[in-house]
C-alpha cells in the first residue's frame, strides 16, 4: 500500500460515522445525582443561617454581659468619688 | 432562564445524542462518555437559572460538554503523571483510553483504520484536537464551531488546517513502523 493511500485511508474512516444512542438508563442517573445534591444543599443552608444564628446570639450575650460588668465598675468607682479618702 | 421553561426529560431527550457523542469523540470510552454526559446533565440543569441566551442553548451545551471531558481527560492525566516519571507527550494531556477502543458509530469496514486515527487525535494540541472532531468527526460547518469556541471562522479554518497536517505528519511515521512490520 502507498503512504498516500494509508494515511488518506485513516483520516477518511470517519465518514459515514453514525450518532450513538446512550444507555437508556442514563436519564434515571441523571435525576438521582440531581435529587442527591439537593438535600445536601439545603442542608448547607441551614446549617450556615444555624452557625450566623448562634454566633449573633454569642455576641449579644458577652455584650449584654460586658456593659453589665461595665456598670458594675461605674458604681465603685462612684462610690469610691464620693469618699475623701481619709482614714478615721 | 428559569427552569420552569424546560423539564429535565425534554432537555435530556433533545440533547442527549449530541452531549454523548461529543464526549464519545473525545474521550474514546464508554463508560466516561456516560459519566460526563451525566455531568452536563446535573449541571446544565443547575445552571439553566444563569444561561443568559446570549448564545444559542445548544451552543451552550457544546461547551460544557467539550468542558467537561477536557476537565476528565485532566483529572485522569494527573492521577497518572503522579506516580509515572520520564518524558512527557507532546500534548501535556494526552488521553491514552483509546488503544482499543472500538467507536460504536463508525462503520465495520473503517474499524481498524478509526482506531489508529482516534490514536493519533488524541496526541493533537487541545484546540487543534477540538476544532478537528467538532468538525470533521462531529460533521459541524466551520461557523458552527468557530462560534462554540468563541474564534474567528478563519481560527479555525487554520485550526482544522493545522491539525490536518499534524495528523499526516504523525500518520506517516506510523506508515514506516507499519511497512517495518510487515
Amino acid at each position: 500500500m502507498k503512504k498516500e493511500d494509508f494515511i488518506e485511508n485513516i483520516l477518511n474512516s470517519t465518514n459515514g460515522i453514525t450518532k450513538v444512542n446512550p444507555n437508556e438508563d442514563l436519564l434515571s442517573k441523571i435525576q438521582a445525582k440531581l435529587e442527591d445534591e439537593k438535600p445536601a444543599e439545603s442542608y448547607t443552608k441551614w446549617l450556615v443561617a444555624a452557625s450566623i444564628l448562634i454566633l449573633v446570639s454569642l455576641n449579644i450575650g458577652i455584650l449584654a454581659n460586658t456593659k453589665q460588668k461595665s456598670n458594675q465598675n461605674h458604681e465603685l468607682s462612684d462610690l469610691v468619688k464620693t469618699t475623701d479618702n481619709q482614714l478615721y | 432562564m428559569s427552569k420552569n421553561h424546560f423539564d429535565l426529560n425534554k432537555l435530556y431527550q433533545t440533547h442527549k445524542v449530541l452531549v454523548y457523542n461529543v464526549a464519545l469523540n473525545y474521550l474514546q470510552n464508554i463508560e466516561d462518555a456516560e459519566e460526563v454526559t451525566q455531568d452536563v446533565f446535573v449541571k446544565v440543569y443547575q445552571s439553566l437559572d444563569s444561561f443568559k441566551e446570549e448564545s444559542h442553548i445548544k451552543t451552550w451545551i457544546y461547551r460544557i460538554t467539550i468542558n467537561q471531558s477536557l476537565d476528565l481527560i485532566k483529572k485522569k492525566s494527573t492521577k497518572k503523571s503522579f506516580f509515572s516519571f520520564g518524558r512527557k507527550s507532546e500534548n501535556e494531556y494526552e488521553y491514552n483510553n483509546s488503544s482499543d477502543f472500538e467507536h460504536p458509530g463508525i462503520l465495520l469496514e473503517n474499524k481498524e483504520d478509526a482506531k489508529v486515527l482516534f490514536e493519533t487525535i488524541n496526541t493533537l494540541p487541545e484546540n487543534q484536537k477540538t476544532a478537528f472532531i467538532l468538525a470533521k468527526v462531529d460533521g459541524l460547518s466551520n461557523p458552527e464551531v468557530a462560534e462554540i469556541m468563541e474564534m474567528s471562522i478563519s481560527a479555525i479554518e487554520s485550526l482544522v488546517f493545522r491539525a490536518k497536517n499534524t495528523l499526516k505528519e504523525k500518520l506517516s511515521n506510523k506508515f514506516e513502523e507499519y511497512r517495518k512490520k510487515k
